[in-house]
């Protein structure tokens, strides 16, 4: 006899042999994560866009080869920003917030001294169109390795005798090793640049070389130092501050007896102080028209060069140079009152009353330096008395001639520098295709910008959004450890000026990946599975062979958030049901 | 064999005398005496099952209605606040079919704190799909334990036998106890599905979608209604073994009766005094005992009551805001009756307080010279 339905086994209660997914909790919520990239607040403060959070992750893993590739990127010159980079990433890095930020500038280093790599290919442009750069500075150097890597053929015209700018013959050695420059430049070469060396370059050669390109890049920088009007100027022993520099870049000075003062109050016056210091001067005095803490040096070089015993007086002007038979032995300085007008134009005024009168048997100008547009004249680069560009495509008024870095903007950082070739790159490999370069700009910007991406513009990272910058709050802060930002090794006061020896001593291997670790990888997924192993139903689907990242099982997930409040790096985020 | 026993020894012999291979409890008075005699039997290796000492009533039957699923026939006896704080597994243990016994003591409930006989406590669990048994005496409640487990078993829902604090939970009457084998032949083993098997793993009562969840209430819905018959026809067999039984409910006197006195558990046995004298004094007043509450016996009872015009309510309970609970019950049972009743409830022995057959007899004299009905209770309380 069969029993009834009210009393069979079977049917009276539910009994599940299978599993809960017979329920689409899916269809319990609109909301649903997304699996979002974004922006590190680093990488949208580096002007060269430095894919830092990739680069940090791979040093991370004990991978400085992928931690080069990533640097190499966006920029040329890893070993050279990891070495004098003023580093705006160190300052809005989101550990600031915790405990300090990460050495960003110290491991791009490291990455430069133990990774090798080869900088990924962006395009195929094939031969058609051919560019000429003007200057291996920074900016030049940035530009034809970028073109290069586009496919482009690239030729540089440098006019001294060596290729790299103010790399090779202004940064002081104890700043920036030569050997790590050298590396750089080897990679940047590799990519089938030519470069040709000791060729000057003005209206008439541009005209030229115009004829023969499809484009041209000029970044000549600001070479040119300023001269003021002041009685005595043409002592013997007065000297410009880069031409000071440059000398003892060339190894023409290697001693400099005596007492010297330095006038000025920017990076170049304090580099110039700081050789001074290392060539063996009794005394360095350094005199600028600010007072402290409006020089325009950056902090830490000021602060080095006390500890290497260089005196700063704050608030005074040349007002003459003093000789004994046609040798500077003296400088007259007035009081300083203010150093701008009211409208913010430089313009000093003076307490002529107050005076400072300084022994020198050297004096070295480094009151600024401008980009030098006369071999210019009567081109349109010249018509206005500067060159002229437009911000965005970096293009003059010259059909197919485009300008960047100091010589347009006069002196800026490496790093904007780096920035500036790259930029032109992107412009001119656009204008070459005749595209607008503005849509190609707005697809890769990071954050607000003006930093932007060339690598993802050629190769678009899927489900990154680069304008989105990950701020702090979107850092899932109980997975955080403490773990301080530590001060880096330093050569002392006495062991960095018997000589140009590098004051920062580089990171070992071991203490590299340990710095690297604490990088928070903001908006960059790092396979860390907690949205995976968090999921309270089982609905987030790693990577795998048919989808390279992180989403949600449209079936099951219940929109719940708890993926997107556990991602410790402000990836995952709750959007809706597409 | 006789024996001269409490209402709660007489559920542990009645316990012990069924096989019941677990019972899980936690002690309440006036329950505490079923759980100590079974754990006495226990000590002295007499019990056959396990006892399963837990912290709480909620997991006792938690215990009780998994040991069910696992085909275990399983017992657990409460009162009062232990009850309650059982509601939410009485649901479970219901909506798992699990053929759970349970023996609940009427007792007050809190607040006031008493310890007294009242039949909220078990009244407050009507919904939650358990059969209930409410006893007059403690062979009655003997009885009805050794039946509630063919008839839980038989309907796969679990079963309530009810009786009340002191006038049956302590005190002591004579009352027949069968022999192992003769209850052995009444009460076959335990026979029901097996839930747990671990060659064949299942998730018991998962979640379920809004049309599979009336589905299952729609089951249980049958198998409450087809408890009626199987009450009735364990009932019978019952007494075809042992020479006494129940019925659903229980009529006296009520052939050409003007009034029916509608009673339930304890006050029926003083009721049966009372009538008596009544009805030599030539009042036409009959008795009817609601014996099952649940399911209700509505058709049985409105048959019965189909020629009486009168019927008086007598209880020890109340629903705040309505009324005694059996006869808002009749009511609904009698509401679709060919001719209208005039129906009044009596609330009496409320909090445990003496009913007496000289209070029966005012609520049989009220009941029958009434003009009016109240459609509120009659207080029968004595006024101090």
């Amino acid at each position: 006899m069969s029993l009834p339905d009210w009393l069979n086994p079977e049917k009276i209660i539910p009994i599940s042999r299978g599993s809960t997914t017979v329920f689409k909790t899916g269809t319990w919520s609109g909301n649903r994560p997304e699996h979002r990239e974004k922006t590190s607040p680093c990488r949208a403060a580096c002007p060269a866009g430095n894919n830092i959070p990739d680069a940090l992750f791979a040093a991370s893993q004990g991978n400085f080869d992928d931690a080069l590739s990533a640097f190499l990127e966006e920029s040329p010159l890893p070993g050279v920003c990891g070495s004098v980079c003023y580093h705006p990433c160190e300052t809005y890095c989101n550990r600031d917030k915790w405990d300090g930020s990460v050495h960003i500038r110290t491991l791009e280093r490291a990455a430069a001294d133990y990774g090798n790599a080869i900088p990924i290919p962006l395009a195929n442009s094939g031969e058609r169109y051919p560019v000429a750069v003007v200057g291996s500075g920074p900016a030049g150097l940035s530009a034809a390795y970028h073109l290069a890597r586009m496919g482009h053929p690239v030729s540089v015209i440098e006019a001294r005798d060596e290729a790299g700018g103010l790399l090779r013959f202004a940064i002081p050695l104890y700043r920036l090793p030569q050997g790590v420059f050298q590396k750089d430049l080897k990679r940047i070469l590799s990519l089938g640049i030519s470069i040709n060396t000791g060729e000057k370059v003005g209206t008439k050669k541009l005209e030229e070389i115009r004829a023969k390109s499809s484009a041209v890049f000029i970044a000549s920088g600001a070479q040119r130092s300023i001269k003021a009007e002041i009685p005595g100027l043409d002592l013997e022993g007065v000297l410009p501050g880069l031409d000071f520099l440059q000398k003892v870049r060339r190894s023409v000075l290697t001693e400099l007896p005596g007492k010297v003062v330095v006038i000025g109050g920017g990076n170049v016056a304090v580099d110039a102080a700081r050789s001074a210091r290392r060539l063996g001067a009794d005394k360095v005095e350094v005199v600028c028209l600010e007072q402290r803490g409006d020089m325009p040096a950056h902090e830490r070089e000021w602060s080095d060069a006390l500890e290497e015993g260089i005196l700063f007086h704050y608030g005074w002007g040349p007002k003459r140079f003093l000789g004994k038979r046609s040798r500077a032995s003296r400088v007259e300085f007035a009081g300083c009152t203010s150093v701008f007008d009211s409208k913010g134009r430089f313009s000093p005024s003076y307490e002529e009353d107050e005076s400072l009168m300084l022994d020198a048997d050297w004096v070295i100008l480094a009151i600024g330096q401008v980009p030098d547009i006369s071999p210019y004249r009567a081109s349109p680069l010249a018509e206005r008395g500067f060159v002229q560009t437009d911000p965005i495509t970096l293009a003059t008024t010259w059909e197919g001639v485009f300008s960047g870095g100091d010589f347009v903007t006069g002196p800026r950082s490496v790093v904007e520098a780096i920035a500036a070739g790259k930029r032109a790159a992107l412009s001119i490999h656009c204008y070459t295709l005749g595209k607008p370069f503005s849509e190609a700009e707005e697809r890769t910007l990071l954050g607000d910008g003006p930093g932007f991406s060339i690598h993802s513009f050629f190769h678009p990272r899927e489900g990154w959004d680069p304008k989105s910058v990950v701020r702090f709050e979107d850092i899932e802060s109980l997975c955080l450890d403490q773990e301080a930002r530590r001060s880096l090794g330093r050569l002392s006061p006495v062991e960095r000026t018997t000589g140009f020896h590098e004051v920062d001593i580089p990171l070992d291997l071991r203490e590299a990946v340990q710095q690297a670790g604490r990088c928070f990888f903001c908006g960059t997924c790092t396979g860390c599975d907690r949205c995976f192993l968090y999921c309270p139903e089982v609905s987030l689907l790693p990577p795998d062979e048919n989808c390279s990242f992180y989403r949600a099982d449209d079936a099951f997930c219940k929109g719940c958030a708890v993926c997107a409040a556990v991602c410790p790096r402000g990836v995952m985020t709750m959007g809706e049901v597409k | 064999m006789k024996k001269f026993i409490t209402g709660n020894h007489a559920v542990a012999e009645a316990v012990r005398l069924c096989r019941t291979q677990i019972v899980a409890a936690y002690p309440i008075t006036p329950q505490t005496p079923i759980y100590e005699k079974l754990s006495d039997w226990e000590a002295a290796g007499e019990l056959g099952g396990i006892m399963m000492r837990t912290e709480s009533e909620h997991s006792a039957m938690a215990a009780c209605l998994s040991a069910s699923l696992a085909g275990v026939r399983a017992f657990t006896a409460t009162s009062s606040q232990g009850l309650a704080l059982m509601h939410e597994m009485l649901h479970f243990a219901s909506g798992c079919r699990a053929p759970v016994v349970m023996a609940c003591v009427n007792r007050t409930l809190a607040a006031p704190w008493a310890f007294w006989s009242d039949q909220t406590d078990s009244l407050s669990q009507r919904d939650t799909g358990w059969i209930q048994i409410y006893c007059e005496d403690n062979q009655e409640v003997f009885d009805s334990v050794i039946q509630a487990f063919r008839i839980a078993e038989g309907v796969l829902l679990p079963c309530m036998v009810v009786l009340e604090a002191n006038y049956i939970s302590h005190f002591m009457e004579p009352i027949e106890v069968p022999e192992q084998e003769q209850t052995d032949r009444f009460l076959p083993p335990v026979k029901i599905p097996e839930r747990f098997d671990v060659d064949n793993p299942s998730f018991v009562a998962p979640v379920v979608s809004q049309v599979q969840f009336e589905a299952f209430r729609h089951l249980s819905y049958e198998a409450m209604s087809n408890a009626l018959d199987v009450i009735e026809e364990v009932d019978r067999d019952f007494g075809d073994h042992f020479g006494r039984n129940y019925g659903l409910v229980e009529a006296v006197g009520l052939d050409g009766a003007e009034l029916a006195l509608v009673t339930t558990a304890t006050i029926t046995s003083t009721a049966r005094v009372a009538l008596a004298g009544l009805r030599e004094k030539g009042h036409r007043v009959g008795l009817v005992k609601i014996r099952v509450f649940r399911p209700f016996p509505t058709r049985i009872l409105r048959e019965i009551l189909e020629p009486v015009p009168r019927v008086a309510v007598l209880e020890r309970n109340l629903s705040l805001g309505r009324e005694g609970i059996f006869c808002s019950e009749l009511k609904a049972a009698l509401v679709n009756s060919e001719k209208p009743h005039h129906v009044q409830g009596y609330l009496a022995g409320m909090g445990g307080t003496n009913v007496d057959p000289d209070l029966i007899e005012r609520v049989v004299i009220d009941a029958l010279s009434r003009e009016r009905v109240s459609d509120e209770p009659i207080w029968m309380m004595e006024k101090k």
